[in-house]
């Protein structure tokens, strides 16, 4: 029908992963990274891996 | 309660995803030029795609914040819902009824009833279904718009509309085709939301055994047997026993057979999902692919459900503990908000909240999409402009998902009177779709049924589990809509879920009973026009030239199997 879905699903969590990487490096800039920065580190990761398989597969 | 107070990067996950949501809408606005387009998705969308949007079309607030709720309040006996209350009837689906539904020229449920029995079994179940689907949207985005004023201080009317707008948009955009794309996202999104929420509720509990632990003392504290909360089956030999206060027999039967089997192979909804599938092996395989990852959902909304009642009654969880309701009792609809909130940082919390609007936009899309294909296909063609050209119904298609949205709207505004709204709503789920399961099951296996045995089997079956509702009261509930209005209660059950149980058994049994018998007093259909449309008349559709893996007979036993092995793990 004219879409890959895994094309727009790769690039959400893309652009989520780099959304909250960008957040956690400016709370390291501002001195204000925490215990908690660890979760969104994580996730982001985890997030960027998705997006990354998702467009390998839509390629 | 106070507000959460969302970040900056918290909106921007927001705005991102509705981005993307809209986004697919507008690229798929060019794909829709016939009403087939719109309704069935041109029949062209691969298994795995339509698999995960079945899967993702039932996950509404009922799946995933109440499921999480069920979780606190009867611990791992929710899991019932999934492991023998869905996948064993999506196998069924799969490997028994979609040759029926995809390859009959039916394009929805009620219009295999027309072609299987008769007009008036077709009208009977088009309206309740129309008019089930509306409410049940409009629930939903009640219950959002009521969650998102209770959590973050959103004003209601502003969440309701904007929500309403997106989801409207999105499928006047592209249709069914736009709706099942945005479901397969969402499913994503919700498993990515909640996967670390689970994981990181677990580690701070102690693992499996920390939570065990805790769960004991809980059921001591209410006098239920030791394991009521971790031992799916173990405390099923009496209802006093376990806090779904139900024994294995309304278990099995009432939501196993009766619950389970009408919702997941008669409704719609789901249904139309494979119907879009582009292939019949495609729309067979479309419940069994749904069935894999419905298989781990316990583990991302049940679990958090788990561990916040462990915390909040047998020991602190670094502070977490559940809100209570102004009369005191703990509020187990804010489960999921809860753990978000308490678990997630900003920026993660903004994943977790979008996930949440990613499961009601889903629920309320899955209900719409339904709800103009019945409207425009069963009524609006049927009675009231039948041989209108193929342009026409395609715009009234899209006159009627702005007119669904604004019922819908309607329904949550009405929702708003009532308390306990979401619970009559189960009801009417059982009234509705236990009756019908008889009716398929009689007409896809038994070419004597008849459309006068259908029919009043169907109005008889809904009859009795009302007449059941009026004579039944759950446990120290007062007459009324929890039942009780026919005058003296003749039956006490320990719950609502219980009683809702045995509604859906007695309801089935009457429509099966009195489909049979006045199928045997009516006229037999003349076997030429049931091909196709009845087991032992129709040729099952070959599959011998696909890897045997990945047949629908092989897969849905390895899926039994495994679903099985579960079961026998959490006994």
């Amino acid at each position: 029908m004219g879409l890959d879905i895994r094309k727009p699903i790769g690039l959400l969590f893309a652009v989520i992963a780099a959304e909250l990487l960008a957040f956690e490096a400016l709370k390291l800039v501002g001195g204000a990274a925490s215990a908690t920065s660890m979760i969104n580190t994580w996730c982001a990761l985890a997030f960027a891996a998705l997006g990354a398989g998702m467009l390998w597969l839509s390629r | 309660m106070p507000h959460i107070q969302l970040g900056l990067i918290d909106y921007l996950i927001l705005a991102t995803y509705l981005a993307f949501v809209l986004g697919i809408g507008v690229v798929l606005r060019r794909s829709v030029r016939t009403s087939t387009d719109f309704f069935l998705s041109g029949r062209s969308i691969p298994a795995w795609i339509t698999g995960l949007a079945f899967l993702s079309a039932n996950l509404g607030a009922q799946e995933v914040m109440g499921m999480a709720a069920s979780g606190a309040k009867y611990g791992i006996a929710t899991a019932h819902f999934y492991w023998m209350g869905a996948v064993p009837a999506m196998v069924f689906v799969g490997v028994f009824m979609m040759p029926f539904y995809y390859g009959s020229p039916a394009r929805s449920v009620p219009e295999y009833l027309k072609l299987r029995f008769d007009e008036k079994t077709r009208g009977f179940n088009a309206i309740t279904f129309a008019a089930m689907t509306v409410f049940s949207s409009g629930i939903s985005l009640y219950a959002m718009g009521l969650l998102l004023e209770t959590l973050l201080g959103w004003d209601l009317n502003a969440s309701i509309l904007v929500s309403a707008i997106v989801v409207l948009a999105y499928i006047l955009l592209g249709g069914l085709t736009s709706a099942i794309y945005n479901e397969v996202l969402q499913f994503f999104f919700i498993a990515a939301g909640f996967l670390p929420l689970s994981l990181l509720a677990l580690r701070d509990v102690g693992g499996w055994a920390g939570l065990t632990a805790r769960l004991e003392k809980v059921a001591a504290a209410h006098g239920y047997a030791q394991g009521a909360y971790t031992q799916a089956w173990a405390q099923m030999s009496d209802p006093s026993r376990n806090p779904m206060g139900i024994e294995w027999f309304g278990m099995a039967m009432g939501l196993g057979f009766v619950l389970s089997f009408g919702y997941w192979c008669t409704d719609f909804l789901v249904v139309q999902r494979a119907m879009a599938a582009d292939s019949m092996l495609a729309a067979r395989r479309t419940p069994l692919i749904a069935a894999i990852p419905k298989m781990a959902f316990p583990f991302l909304v049940i679990l958090p459900g788990m561990i916040a009642i462990a915390f909040t009654q047998a020991g602190p969880g670094e502070g977490f503990r559940l809100p209570a309701k102004p009369d005191g009792s703990l509020n187990f609809d804010m489960t999921v908000p809860m753990m978000l909130a308490h678990y997630f940082p900003s920026g993660m919390l903004g994943v977790g909240l979008t996930a949440l609007m990613a499961s009601f936009m889903s629920g309320m899309a899955g209900n719409v999409t339904a709800f103009n294909t019945v409207w425009t296909y069963d009524i609006y063609q049927s009675y009231l402009k039948p041989k209108a050209s193929d342009d026409h119904y395609l715009w009234m298609g899209r006159v009627a998902t702005l007119f669904g949205i604004a019922a819908s709207v309607g329904a949550a505004y009405a929702a708003t009177r009532f308390n306990n709204i979401m619970d009559f709503l189960q009801l009417v789920f059982a009234f509705v779709n236990a009756p019908l399961f008889a009716t398929f099951l009689l007409g896809m296996f038994w070419k004597r049924a008849t459309g006068h045995g259908a029919f009043w089997g169907l109005v008889l079956g809904t009859a009795a589990a009302a007449v059941h509702h009026g004579l039944s009261l759950p446990q120290g509930a007062a007459a009324g809509w929890k039942g009780g209005w026919l005058g003296q209660a003749l039956a006490a059950y320990p719950s609502e879920m219980a009683q809702n149980f045995w509604a859906a058994i007695y309801a089935w049994t009457v429509c099966f009973l009195v489909t049979t018998a006045i199928s045997l007093a009516t006229r037999a259909h003349d076997e030429r026009g049931l091909e196709g449309l009845v087991y032992s008349l129709t040729r099952m559709p070959s599959d011998e030239d696909v890897v045997w893996y990945l047949r629908p007979g092989p897969l849905g036993a390895a899926i039994i199997a495994l679903v099985t092995l579960l079961n026998v793990i959490f006994w």
